[in-house]
């Protein structure tokens, strides 16, 4: 079975050379003077496939709910390890990468958000995040 | 004998729903094609449609058919490239953003 060994909201995440660069990792708070609002944030994945069992397609599901429970955004991806990989050993596990770029999707109300992640029909990752207002500024007491 | 199978990822809309599904097809067996909502249940239902054809249980291997570029559009804001493409592998994605 493949297995998510990474899911986490991030400002900025990429892929180079094979592997996973995360750019201020674990976002839990959004604070939003206005709404609807971007989400501002990425999705970085990191699946595990098993030697043996390489040559299957994995797939993933992602979905955003809102404090309602009304889904947000939701999709289905799909990865597979190439067949030909170079260099790769006998029972070396393939790890691959993934970057969700969510900045742009929309966020229409406040309050704790779930975004879940299922692979391969079983739930692997649930990440929740507040959206907030920000706090006001505090004045200074004049002396 | 090893069969390939090439895993196809559709995204489709009936009445204003959109979904997506799976469907395989393989050079090695001219006509074969088999269909399901997900990708566990297509392995599932391509195996055995395969058993029948063949009269033996034969060794699988999938692909992907895909170009690493999204297959759906979406009504509000997708990012332009929602999954950069890792060199180890095929990725196909689509995100439906429903929020207004």
């Amino acid at each position: 079975m493949a297995r998510l060994t990474t899911a986490i909201l991030c400002d900025f995440a990429q892929v180079r050379e094979q592997l996973l660069f995360v750019q201020s990792g674990g976002i839990s708070r959004l604070l939003r003077q206005t709404l609807p609002a971007p989400l501002g944030f990425m999705l970085a994945l990191s699946l595990e496939v098993e030697f043996h069992e390489r040559q299957f397609v994995h797939e993933i599901k992602l979905t955003i709910r809102d404090p309602d429970g009304k889904v947000i955004l939701e999709g289905t991806g799909a990865v597979a390890p190439l067949p030909d990989m170079p260099g790769i050993e006998e029972g070396e596990p393939v790890h691959l990468p993934l970057v969700h770029d969510l900045r742009f999707v929309g966020v229409a109300s406040y309050g704790l958000h779930a975004l879940d992640v299922v692979l391969d029909d079983e739930p692997a990752a649930h990440l929740v995040f507040y959206v907030r207002e920000p706090a006001p500024p505090v004045q200074p007491e004049s002396a | 004998m090893t069969i390939h199978l090439i895993m196809h990822l559709e995204a489709f809309e009936i009445d204003g729903l959109r979904e997506v599904a799976w469907w395989a097809e393989s050079p090695d067996v001219p006509g074969f094609s088999a269909a399901a909502p997900t990708v566990v249940r297509l392995r599932s239902s391509a195996l055995e449609a395969l058993v029948d054809h063949l009269g033996y249980r034969p060794d699988v291997v999938e692909s992907l058919a895909c170009d690493g570029s999204s297959v759906a559009t979406a009504d509000v804001v997708v990012p332009a490239n929602p999954i950069r493409q890792p060199e180890l592998s095929n990725v196909v994605t689509n995100l439906f953003a429903l929020a207004s």
